[in-house]
């Protein structure tokens, strides 16, 4: 052992930062879904959701604030998430293998009491959402200039963007609902809702990736690692809505 | 020298003191052992249930109770907390973190935060299963879950199923990206890919095999939820689903996890054969290959799961042919493990009598494995106890042996003390016996008929083997339930009496005993280490000693 380093730290690294989103996303929203499917009590399921989104943001944002260029910037998250979105992939593929069999195992398709689905709004609310793609890379590249107040902008226009999306996608949904295309109706309304959300799931969670870095940015703190990961993510979950509409509206 | 992800070098040795220094902790060795707690707790658990479920067996009638819904709560709670509360956590939490970052001379794990956050997770997912004994509805479809049953009312609560599945699925992908980043990125200046133990390479491979596989796990029960809560109908064939999807999604990833939990122990066996014999791994470069083809190899066999299913010939054929190629990369290993003891000069330490236990009962499991494999065979035996007492010698015996001999080699590390010999040796004698006596009979019950899950067998009260193999292996796991308090006391002894540990007690080349601290402090080196082409963690021969970099001192 080397006895000329003495300098030894004075205290072990901490933050609550990770066990309040561990604790928040894998103890707290579980909670929530059990208590309002299973249990049915709204209201103890809305506290647990309540304390597992304010566990879990809280969380995120203090996590950020103390890395997002505060520490020096290794450059593994896009590697990270390179795997990341593999097992995306992975997920994905699950359930679009359940739509396959689902479909190519059907005497028909659509099945019979399908009505007439109109995939006119689906496809323009896609082509929307692809436009994000550009919007967010235009925030990398503002970011590599050191352009901060650039990068929120752009940050700030994608998370529109992807907003104007959830909108169109949620009143398509209303829309079939009230045609009685409802969740359990036949398998295609399993298909169409159940790829349908799973990529809004991904909204979410990329705008909650997107929302993250706004404080920081606003401080003027930007972080070449993350603003990288994040387009991946945008651009992945983009892909995604595209492959989505494909296969479920223009198949 | 910049600070990497908030940890630095230069940490003085020892345990962090303060209660948040443990709560708030970010280092990889403190996220380790709060791994080893959650999974020694979930073993307890998990271990408690089985213990009750052979008590209930060893006679015909009721013997502690009578109630089915009971005995299914400990058959779910079993299998469920036994795998993905143990084994996993155990080997790719306990293992990954606590030993790989310092084999491989890193600092830390690539992202501590990350790391943090997936201990977390893991425990959020060990408290809600633990929940299923305290509610009213609890779920009672076993591990596996298989719809109809598990998407009806019968099952309990489903959701709970679900969501335990898919926190510790998010635990570990979290895990397993780290893991591959860290060991991508942070090993040591000059390791090469094929200077790293095999215990970084076996937990490197299984964490690939969990990215490729855990997120159809998570669909798969996601998709159990959304059926029975919100009216999907993906494995519900009145609206067009297929129940067969389900078991095939689920074991997609359930082969696989196997590996996930085989190769990590395999690893841990390479490590202590590899120190107790003072050898060379055997044919390094051939056995990482073999440990990587695990990941192709054990990708394309789960149909063997639905063999019984209604599948066509030709199905089963091949999978049953994709199946026996496992015997390849595992026969490998195996003779690896013969190679690395070859003409060794074999000191049969505390650990390594718990590594040749595990290492016996891989090859008793392995060889029955064969004949499960032939779709033919497998028509008779299917869901009897053969299945079962084939899949516990590999799994529940060899893992759990090689993961306790885990415990025990990094003991030293962990307390700065060694357990007590006798001890260790004792508990690892006494395990191997117990579990021996507890499977061994199941393999002739099983053959003559006796099905597994069933909480009673009066049909079989006048086949003695039966009769008599449901005995034998309730004494058997009085004997396996000795040995784990025999290996308690030994932990606790240690921890408290045992004797002060040299720097490098197994003498081992790795550089977790080398270069690091005995009890490592923050950053894990006093100076990043620096290896050079011709030092190799199997090296016992004119080993060059790896060195320390200077660097300037951030304080």
């Amino acid at each position: 052992m080397s006895e000329e380093i003495k300098h030894y730290t004075a205290h072990w690294h901490t933050s609550p930062f990770p066990m309040m989103v561990g604790f928040g996303t894998g103890l707290f929203l579980p909670w929530a879904f059990m208590l309002q499917f299973n249990y049915e009590q709204p209201t103890a399921a809305l506290v647990c959701l309540v304390i597992g989104a304010a566990l879990g943001i809280a969380g995120g944002l203090g996590w950020a604030g103390e890395t997002i260029g505060v520490i020096d910037d290794e450059g593994w998250s896009p590697s990270a998430m390179f795997m990341f979105i593999g097992t995306e992939i992975m997920t994905i593929g699950a359930i679009l293998a359940g739509y396959w069999v689902m479909r190519l195992g059907a005497p028909v398709w659509p099945p019979a009491d399908t009505p007439t689905i109109d995939a006119s709004i689906p496809l323009i609310a896609t082509i929307i959402l692809v436009v994000s793609s550009i919007t967010i890379g235009l925030a990398r590249k503002r970011e590599m200039e050191g352009d901060s107040s650039g990068f929120v902008k752009m940050v700030l226009l994608s998370i529109v963007i992807w907003g104007v999306f959830m909108v169109m996608v949620i009143s398509d949904w209303n829309h079939l609902a009230s045609e009685g295309f409802t969740i359990g109706v036949n398998a295609y309304a399993t298909a169409l809702y159940g790829l349908t959300g799973i990529h809004m799931a991904h909204i979410v969670i990329g705008l909650l990736v997107m929302l993250t870095c706004l404080p920081s940015a606003l401080k003027g703190r930007m972080s070449f690692s993350y603003t990288r990961a994040m387009t991946m993510y945008v651009h992945f979950v983009n892909s995604l809505g595209l492959w989505v509409l494909l296969q479920v509206y223009y198949w | 020298m910049g600070v990497i992800m908030g940890h630095e070098p230069n940490g003085k040795p020892g345990w962090p003191k303060t209660v948040k220094e443990w709560l708030f902790t970010l280092d990889h060795k403190v996220i380790g052992v709060w791994y080893l707690i959650g999974s020694i707790a979930s073993f307890a658990v998990a271990g408690l249930a089985a213990m009750l479920m052979r008590i209930e067996l060893g006679s015909i009638g009721p013997d502690i109770t009578g109630d089915g819904n009971v005995y299914n709560l400990w058959l779910t709670m079993h299998g469920a907390v036994m795998i993905l509360g143990f084994q996993i956590p155990a080997l790719l939490g306990f293992v990954a973190n606590y030993a790989v970052p310092i084999m491989i001379g890193a600092k830390d794990m690539a992202f501590p935060r990350v790391n943090a956050m997936s201990v977390w997770l893991l425990w959020s997912g060990i408290l809600l299963a633990l929940a299923n004994l305290v509610i009213p509805d609890h779920f009672n479809g076993m591990w596996t879950g298989y719809p109809p049953y598990s998407t009806s009312d019968a099952a309990g609560n489903t959701a709970l199923y679900s969501l335990v599945v898919i926190v510790l699925g998010m635990s570990s992908v979290f895990g397993a990206v780290n893991l591959a980043c860290t060991v991508a990125f942070m090993r040591c200046k000059g390791m090469g890919w094929f200077q790293m133990p095999m215990t970084a390479w076996c937990v490197f491979t299984a964490n690939i095999i969990q990215l490729i596989f855990v997120p159809v796990l998570a669909a798969s029960v996601l998709l159990l939820s959304l059926d029975r809560y919100l009216g999907f109908g993906f494995y519900n064939p009145e609206t067009g689903g297929d129940v067969l999807l389900y078991q095939n999604l689920f074991w997609f990833y359930s082969h696989p996890a196997v590996y996930v939990i085989l190769l990590p122990f395999m690893g841990i066996i390479f490590e202590i054969f590899s120190a107790s014999a003072k050898n060379m791994v055997f044919s390094y470069k051939a056995t990482v290959f073999a440990v990587l083809a695990f990941i192709p190899a054990g990708g394309d066999v789960w149909v063997h799961h639905a063999f019984v299913a209604g599948l066509p010939d030709w199905l089963r054929v091949l999978q049953s042919f994709t199946t026996l190629l496992i015997s390849l990369p595992f026969g490998l290993l195996m003779l690896s493990l013969v190679g690395t003891l070859y003409k060794g000069a074999i000191r049969y330490s505390g650990p390594m009598i718990w590594a040749l236990g595990a290492w016996v009962m891989l090859i008793f499991g392995g060889l029955t494995g064969i004949p499960n494999a032939l779709s033919s065979i497998d028509y008779g035996i299917s869901d009897s106890y053969v299945v079962m007492s084939h899949f516990h010698y590999v799994m529940a015996v060899a893992g759990t042996m090689a993961t306790f001999g885990a415990v025990f080699y990094w003991f030293p590390k962990l307390t700065g003390r060694i357990c007590n010999e006798f001890l260790t040796k004792l508990s690892g004698i006494t395990f191997f016996i117990g579990m021996n006596v507890v499977m061994a009979p199941l393999y002739f019950a099983g053959i003559e008929g006796m099905p597994r899950r069933y909480m009673d067998y009066q049909q079989f009260a006048d086949n003695p083997t039966i009769v008599n193999a449901q005995y034998w292996s309730t004494i058997g796991a009085y004997i396996t339930f000795l040995a784990v308090l025999l290996m308690l006391v030994a932990w606790i002894h240690g921890m408290l009496k045992g004797k002060k540990s040299s720097q490098n007690p197994w003498g081992s080349q790795s550089l977790e005993w080398t270069s690091a601290a005995l009890i490592a402090g923050q950053g894990n080196f006093p100076s990043p280490v620096e290896v050079v082409e011709d030092w190799h963690p199997y090296n016992y021969i004119d080993n060059p000693k790896p060195t320390y970099i200077t660097v300037a001192s951030n304080s």
